[in-house]
C-alpha cells in the first residue's frame, strides 16, 4: 500500500510538472500576433484597418497576419464612420506598429532614440530619425501619457510632423 | 450593414482595378498549343514543377513509384486529382491560366482566377514555353498584386530564433524567412519588412495529444506573413530568445519568384511533422522551390533539425552574404550593465532592488528617482523593467505599468542615449555548432550486478546536444537530448563456467526519449528555477528486484543553479530528483526513488567540458527503505567541433546494486 501511494506522489510530482509546463505552453502557443488580436477580427474601418477596436471598450486588436484569407480585412483605404478615420494611410501604420511594439517605442522614446524610433521614422518619411527622436524624447509626457492609445499617440505625432519646424523640415507631411 | 459596406467596396475595387488594367500580352504559341508544346518539353517531369508543388515520389508496398503532394488543402491544385498527378495539374493549371472565372476557394479564401492563385507556377511556366512572363501579366490580380507592392521584396533573409526552454515546441529552436524591402543597411528599418513563418495550427491543449498530433501528422501546417516586428516582439522581448540572421544572395529574379511562390503557399496547407515535416523543413522547400539551383534539404538526414537547415543554408557556397545578431532582450540588459563602472553598477543595484519592492514601496521609489541622474544607469534599470516584468506589461498589470511610467518619464529629463555598442557575440551562432546526429563508440568494465565484464559501447542520438558537447553554436549549459539510445556488447567469456554468457551479449543499456536539462543561473535579478526531465527506459542493476530487466523510467527534478563570477566556466546545482521505475517484473507495480542531487559542471573550455553528479536517494518501494547514492561524471574534449573523445564513468552505492562502471571513446557530430 505505502509503496503504490509513493509510486502516486512520484508520478504525481512527475505529471504536474509536465502539466505546468503545457500550461505555460498552451497558453505560450498561440503566437503573440493572436494574443493581440484576441477574439475575432473584422474589417477595420480605415486605412490598412490593421487595428480594430474590440467589444470592451479601450480593448484594442491588432491584425497582423496577411495569409490570403485574412488579406482583405487590410486591403482597403476607404473612409466610412468608424472612428479613427481622421488618421491617414501613413498614420495607421503608425498606430499598428505603435500597438504592437509599445513597450519598446516608449523606451526608445524616452531615451530619445532605438531601433523604434528609426522603423516610425521611416514611416513617417522622416530623413533623420534623431530629430524623430529628440523631439518624441522632449514630449515623453505629452504624447505618452497613460490615457493614450496608440491611436491617440499617433495623431499627437501626426500633430506634431506638422506643427513643429524640425520635423517639418526632416519629415514628409502626412 | 459591415457585410455590404465590404461587397460594395469590394465590387467598387475590382471594378476600378478591371478598368485600368492593361491589355494582357500577346502569346507568342497559340494558347491551343502550349499544352502540347509544355508536354513535348516534359514540364510534367521537370524538377522546378515538381518542387512548385510541393510533390515527392512515394513508394507503394509493391515496388511501383508515384508522386505525391506534400500539400494537401484542394485549392492548391487546379486538377481534381492534382496532388497525385503533377501531369494533370501542369495541363490544368496551364488551361486554367487563361480562363478568367474565378474559383471558388475554402477556409473564407477570396475567390481568385488561377493566374493569380499560382504566379510562381505561370511564371515558370511561361519562360520556359518561351513567352516572357512579366509581372505586369498579374495587373488584373488585385490581392497579388496588393501583397507584392506591399511586401516589396529585394533580398530574403533566413532567421534563427534560439533555442528556448519554456516551450517544448522550440527547444529545438525556430527558423523563418524574412523579405526585405531593401538592401540591409545600417539606416534600414528592418522591423518593418515582412516574415514568412510556417508553423503548425495546433488544436489541442492536452499534452498527450499534442506530443501524438506533433508526432505523427495531426496537425495542419501553415504559412504566414506578417510585420517582422511581431515575430521581434515574440521571440527577442517575449521570449527572451537571441535571433541569428543570414541574408542570402540570391537574384532579383529569384527573390521576385519566392514572393510568388510564398503567395501560392497562403493558399497551401501540410501535414505538420514536428520532427521531419516542419517549419525548418517547409522554409527550405520555399526557397527551393523558387529558386531550383539551390539543393538544401537533399543535405539534411530524415530528422530536421532547425539549426541543421541553418547549416545547410550557411554550407552551401556562396548562399549567405552576411550573419547578423540581434540579441534579446535579456541580452540587450546583461550588456547595458556589464558595461557600467563600479559606481554605475551599485546604483543599478539599489534601482533593482527598488524596482522588486514597487509594489510596497512605491513612495520610497518615487522619492529616489530624480537623484539619477545617469542615462546609462537609468537605460539599464529600464531593460531591466522589460525584461523581468515583460509578462505582467503586456498583460497591463496596473503596478508594474506604473513603475515603469515612473522611470520612463524620469529618463525622458536626461540626456539623449548614446547608441549601444555592438553586443559581442560569435559563439552561439548556429551554423558553427557541432552536428545534431551523434553517434559513439567506445569500450568499457563494468562491476555492476552481472556485468562483471568488459564491454563495448555503441549508441546513437538523434539529437541535440549534451551539457558536455562542445558549446560552439548552443546556449550555455544547455542539454537537449532526443531519442537517444545506449547499446553495450558485453565480451564472451568462453572460460568462466559460471558465467551465463558465452557469446558476445549485445544489450539495450537505456533509451533516452526526451531529456531536458534546464541550468539557469539562480539570481536576485532573475530567480530562476533549473529543472530537468527524462523519459525513457533503462536497464535495472537491482539484485532484489531483478537484474538486467528493462523498465520504462521518468526522472523529473527541480532546483537552483549557482555561476560564480569569480570561477570561469563553472556551474554548481542542486536539486530534487524524483525516478520512477515500472516494468513488468515490478509486478504491475513501480519503483521509485526520491532524494537530493547535486551537480558540478566544468566548461574547461568551449571544447573541453566535464560534468559530475551525485545523488543520494532512497528507494520508496522497500518496506526498509533503502538509502543509497549514485554518482556519475561525463567528460568530453573535442579537438575538432565534428568528434570528441569521452570518458564517463558510473559509481552505485547500495545495499541491493552497487558496482562501477567506466567507460572511454569517441563520439562523433553529423
Amino acid at each position: 500500500m505505502r509503496k503504490s501511494l509513493y509510486a502516486l506522489l512520484i508520478l504525481g510530482v512527475g505529471m504536474s510538472a509536465m502539466a505546468q509546463n503545457e500550461q505555460r505552453h498552451h497558453h505560450r502557443r498561440k503566437p503573440l500576433e493572436q494574443m493581440v488580436t484576441g477574439q475575432g477580427y473584422g474589417l477595420a474601418g480605415c486605412g490598412l484597418g490593421s487595428i480594430v477596436f474590440g467589444p470592451q471598450p479601450g480593448m484594442v486588436q491588432v491584425v497582423a497576419a496577411t495569409t490570403n484569407g485574412t488579406f482583405y480585412s487590410q486591403s482597403f483605404g476607404i473612409t466610412s464612420g468608424t472612428s479613427n478615420c481622421d488618421i491617414p494611410r501613413m498614420g495607421q501604420q503608425a498606430a499598428e506598429f505603435i500597438q504592437v511594439n509599445k513597450e519598446i517605442v516608449m523606451k526608445d522614446a524616452a531615451r530619445g532614440n532605438g531601433e523604434t524610433i528609426n522603423a516610425l521614422a521611416d514611416i513617417f518619411g522622416c530623413s533623420d530619425a534623431n530629430v524623430l527622436g529628440a523631439d518624441m524624447q522632449k514630449h515623453f509626457s505629452t504624447y505618452f501619457n497613460p490615457k493614450n492609445n496608440s491611436y491617440e499617440i499617433t495623431r499627437r505625432l501626426l500633430k506634431s510632423l506638422k506643427t513643429d519646424a524640425a520635423l517639418k523640415a526632416s519629415c514628409k507631411s502626412a | 450593414m459591415r457585410f455590404f459596406t465590404t461587397i460594395f467596396i469590394l465590387v467598387t475595387f475590382v471594378c476600378t482595378v478591371a478598368h485600368s488594367r492593361s491589355q494582357p500580352t500577346a502569346l507568342i504559341t497559340p494558347k491551343s498549343a502550349l499544352v502540347d508544346k509544355a508536354l513535348k518539353l516534359q514540364l510534367d517531369r521537370d524538377p522546378t514543377w515538381l518542387r512548385l508543388g510541393h510533390y515527392h515520389k512515394r513508394h507503394t508496398i509493391w515496388g511501383g513509384v508515384y508522386w505525391q503532394s506534400d500539400e494537401v488543402d484542394s485549392d492548391f491544385f487546379v486538377a481534381p486529382a492534382g496532388r497525385e498527378n503533377p501531369k494533370a495539374e501542369l495541363i490544368a493549371t496551364l488551361r486554367g491560366f487563361f480562363n478568367p472565372q474565378k474559383r471558388h476557394l475554402s477556409h473564407s479564401r477570396p475567390a481568385e482566377t488561377v493566374k493569380c492563385e499560382f504566379p510562381a507556377r505561370y511564371f515558370f511556366l511561361m519562360s520556359r514555353l518561351g513567352e516572357r512572363p512579366h509581372e505586369s501579366d498579374f495587373s488584373e490580380c488585385a490581392d497579388y498584386v496588393l501583397f507584392r507592392d506591399r511586401v516589396r521584396a529585394r533580398s530574403v533573409t533566413v532567421v534563427f530564433s534560439s533555442y528556448y526552454m519554456g516551450n517544448p515546441e522550440s527547444v529545438f529552436g525556430h527558423t523563418l524567412m524574412r523579405l526585405n524591402q531593401a538592401d540591409p543597411s545600417p539606416e534600414h528599418s528592418e522591423l518593418l519588412d515582412y516574415g514568412v513563418n510556417y508553423a503548425a495550427q495546433t488544436t489541442t491543449a492536452n499534452p498527450f495529444l499534442y506530443a501524438w498530433d506533433g508526432l505523427f501528422g495531426g496537425f495542419r501546417g501553415e504559412f504566414a506573413s506578417m510585420h517582422y516586428y511581431f515575430k521581434v516582439r515574440e521571440y527577442n522581448d517575449f521570449d527572451s530568445r537571441d535571433l541569428w540572421e543570414y541574408d542570402l544572395n540570391l537574384t532579383p529574379a529569384e527573390v521576385a519568384q519566392i514572393v510568388r511562390h510564398v503567395w501560392e503557399l497562403g493558399f497551401a496547407s501540410f501535414r505538420y511533422f514536428y520532427l521531419t515535416s516542419n517549419c525548418s523543413y517547409q522554409l527550405l522547400t520555399a526557397l527551393e522551390a523558387a529558386a531550383p539551383r539551390l539543393q538544401l534539404t537533399s543535405q539534411l538526414p530524415f530528422w530536421v533539425i532547425p539549426a541543421d537547415t541553418i547549416r545547410a543554408v550557411y554550407n552551401t557556397p556562396g548562399l549567405v552574404t552576411k550573419v547578423r545578431f540581434r540579441p534579446s532582450l535579456l541580452r540587450q540588459y546583461q550588456w547595458r550593465s556589464a558595461l557600467l563602472n563600479t559606481n554605475e553598477r551599485s546604483q543599478l543595484r539599489r534601482l533593482t532592488t527598488e524596482i522588486r519592492k514597487h509594489e510596497r514601496h512605491l513612495a520610497r521609489l518615487q522619492k529616489y528617482l530624480p537623484s539619477v541622474k545617469d542615462p546609462n544607469v537609468m537605460d539599464a534599470a529600464l531593460d531591466y523593467i522589460d525584461a523581468r516584468f515583460g509578462k505582467k506589461l503586456f498583460h497591463k498589470d496596473a503596478t508594474v505599468s506604473d513603475l515603469k511610467q515612473e522611470f520612463l518619464v524620469a529618463r525622458s529629463q536626461l540626456a539623449i542615449a548614446q547608441p549601444l555598442p555592438k553586443i559581442p557575440e560569435a559563439n552561439s551562432a548556429p551554423h558553427l555548432g557541432h552536428g545534431t546526429f551523434r553517434w559513439s563508440i567506445g569500450r568499457g568494465a563494468s562491476t555492476l550486478p552481472s556485468t562483471h565484464d568488459g564491454y563495448t559501447n555503441l549508441s546513437v542520438r538523434f539529437a541535440l546536444h549534451s551539457e558536455v558537447d562542445p558549446t560552439i553554436g548552443y546556449p550555455p549549459r544547455s542539454d537537449v537530448e532526443f531519442m537517444h539510445i545506449i547499446g553495450n556488447i558485453y565480451d564472451a567469456q568462453p572460460h568462466a563456467s559460471a558465467s551465463p554468457r558465452q557469446n558476445p551479449d549485445p544489450e539495450i543499456e537505456e533509451v533516452r526519449l526526451i531529456e531536458v536539462q534546464n541550468l539557469t543561473p539562480y539570481n536576485t535579478d532573475f530567480p530562476h528555477w533549473s529543472w530537468k526531465f527524462r523519459v525513457g527506459g533503462e536497464q535495472t542493476h537491482d539484485t532484489e528486484l531483478c537484474v538486467r530487466c528493462f523498465s520504462g523510467v521518468t526522472e523529473s527534478a527541480a532546483g537552483l543553479t549557482w555561476v560564480p563570477d569569480s570561477i570561469s566556466g563553472l556551474t554548481v546545482f542542486v536539486m530534487f530528483d524524483g525516478q520512477l521505475n515500472v516494468g513488468e517484473f515490478l509486478g504491475g507495480s513501480a519503483s521509485a526513488q526520491v532524494g537530493p542531487l547535486m551537480g558540478i559542471r566544468q566548461e574547461w573550455s568551449p571544447r573541453f567540458v566535464t560534468e559530475f553528479e551525485g545523488l543520494r536517494f532512497v528507494e520508496l518501494h522497500s518496506e526498509d527503505k533503502i538509502l543509497g547514492s549514485r554518482f556519475k561524471f561525463d567528460t568530453e574534449y573535442s579537438p575538432h567541433h565534428n568528434f570528441g573523445l569521452y570518458v564517463s564513468g558510473l559509481w552505485i552505492d547500495s545495499p541491493t546494486a552497487g558496482g562501477q562502471a567506466i567507460e572511454a571513446g569517441l563520439r562523433l557530430f553529423r
